[in-house]
């Protein structure tokens, strides 16, 4: 997937940052004699800038993933509809109506590609949204569907196609859902981790405080 | 039974900032905090998700009783009476009040209860069925083997949530645990560790990532974002459409 350019409005958030975080860095360098202090906003800053420069990029590759995770769930439907027997462009009519209205959209621009161009091309220019290998041979496969009539090798292929890219989006769709989970992990372990900060404060100030008594 | 869930929590976290500081102002606030939270926070988005969970399972029901009824008895009214026979709760409810409906009515009228998107597919396989008849069950096998893979997909997820729940749970519960030990351990001089403003600090963030961990395990388990009345919860106002 080609990377996303920053926006000019990123551009001037991410200069106002680091021009405060450096500034507050020389300051902090010149007045203070502890150089762990600006060292560490250093570091911070960097951290900082890493993620406001990698959020659009994650943002739009997890756009990427729900649009192909969307069309999987439609065109179930659109197979259902298939295999009941309901021609190509009516099952695409029919589809639209368990569609985000973004994907909606997509699909209304397709009807009236295929109104107007018989080819193969409207359902590739769709699938260049999608940006898989298997969704295209879904799209070609459902192409073919059309021009054919409703010959069931055409409908046999589509349905060989689009059931090994459906099981293989279940399967991602747990371990999303597990990979989500593991997150809710971290925060008990960070919660053990104050803990033993908590003890370790608490024993040093009971040694100082005995050191000091002596 | 959830209110009392989240108020027998929020005086166990209550009794154990006692425990930690000694000081009755700072558990009242950490006690009526997290009882806050877990009731208008936490247990709407619990109660969302277990809604969501039941009208699913239903609909699946619904769905697979009423095509298998319908193969035998082709007809739409008894299909739909068989179909709802064991309905419980609001589902119960809403059969009742549209009793004097249309078969189509009827079916139209379920799809706001309803939620899932097999649904509209099941009211559309149901208008072919009625316009060209034939065998109900080969048109709507494929709808069948939907639903089925659909439910068993949404158990399969489920399963997962309360593994996890159970992780989360057992780790928070062996940090507290941990946390208290500390409190008998160095009883001898715990007087003086808890007098440390940086000590009290500490536990207070502790306690605030334990109900901040239980919100974002609510909302990450569910996939349901807390609602406040007026605002989202991204902090957009709600229009008046919505």
């Amino acid at each position: 997937m080609e990377k996303r350019k920053l926006t000019k409005n990123e551009i001037i958030i991410l200069s106002i940052v680091n021009v405060i975080g450096v500034a507050g860095i020389v300051v902090l360098f010149v007045l203070s004699t502890n150089y762990l202090l600006p060292i560490s906003m250093v570091l911070f800053l960097a951290v900082g800038d890493y993620l406001l420069i990698s959020n659009p990029q994650r943002k739009e590759e997890e756009k990427q993933l729900e649009l192909s995770s969307e069309f999987v769930r439609i065109f179930d439907y659109f197979s259902i509809y298939i295999k009941s027997g309901v021609p190509v462009y009516h099952a695409l009519e029919e589809t639209i109506q368990y569609a985000s209205p973004e994907m909606a959209a997509r699909l209304q621009t397709l009807l009236r590609a295929i109104d107007e161009d018989k080819s193969a091309t409207p359902y590739i220019e769709f699938s260049k949204c999608l940006n898989t290998i298997e969704s295209r041979q879904v799209l070609i496969s459902i192409y073919k569907m059309s021009i054919e009539g409703g010959d069931e090798s055409y409908i046999n292929q589509f349905n060989f196609l689009f059931e090994t890219i459906l099981e293989e989006e279940r399967k991602q769709e747990l371990l999303r859902l597990e990979k989500r989970l593991n997150t809710t992990c971290y925060l008990p372990l960070a919660g053990s981790g104050l803990t033993m900060i908590l003890i370790v404060v608490g024993i040093i100030n009971v040694m100082g405080g005995l050191i000091s008594g002596i | 039974m959830l209110i009392g869930i989240s108020i027998g929590v929020a005086l166990l976290f209550a009794v154990a900032t006692y425990l930690m500081l000694g000081n009755i102002l700072l558990s009242l606030l950490i006690g009526i905090l997290y009882a806050l939270v877990l009731i208008f926070v936490v247990k709407p988005i619990i109660d969302e998700f277990l809604d969501k969970n039941k009208r699913r399972h239903e609909c699946y029901r619904f769905v697979y009783s009423f095509i298998v009824s319908l193969s035998t008895n082709n007809s739409g009214e008894a299909s739909f009476d068989l179909a709802l026979q064991d309905s419980q709760g609001e589902e119960k409810e809403i059969v009742e009040g549209i009793r004097d409906f249309s078969i189509k009515e009827k079916l139209q009228y379920l799809s706001s209860y309803y939620l899932e998107d097999y649904y509209r597919m099941f009211l559309s396989i149901y208008q072919i069925y009625e316009e060209q008849g034939g065998d109900v069950l080969s048109l709507a096998e494929p709808l069948i083997n939907e639903v089925a893979q659909v439910e068993k997909s949404e158990n399969s997820k489920n399963k997962i949530r309360m593994n996890y729940l159970i992780q989360f749970l057992t780790l928070w519960g062996m940090s507290l645990l941990i946390l208290v030990s500390v409190r008998f351990g160095l009883s001898s001089f715990y007087s003086e560790i808890s007098s440390s403003i940086l000590f009290v600090l500490l536990t207070l963030v502790y306690f605030l990532m334990v109900i901040g961990g239980i919100v974002y395990f609510a909302v990450v388990t569910t996939g349901i974002k807390p609602k406040f009345k007026g605002v989202k919860f991204n902090g957009k106002k709600k229009t008046d459409e919505e």
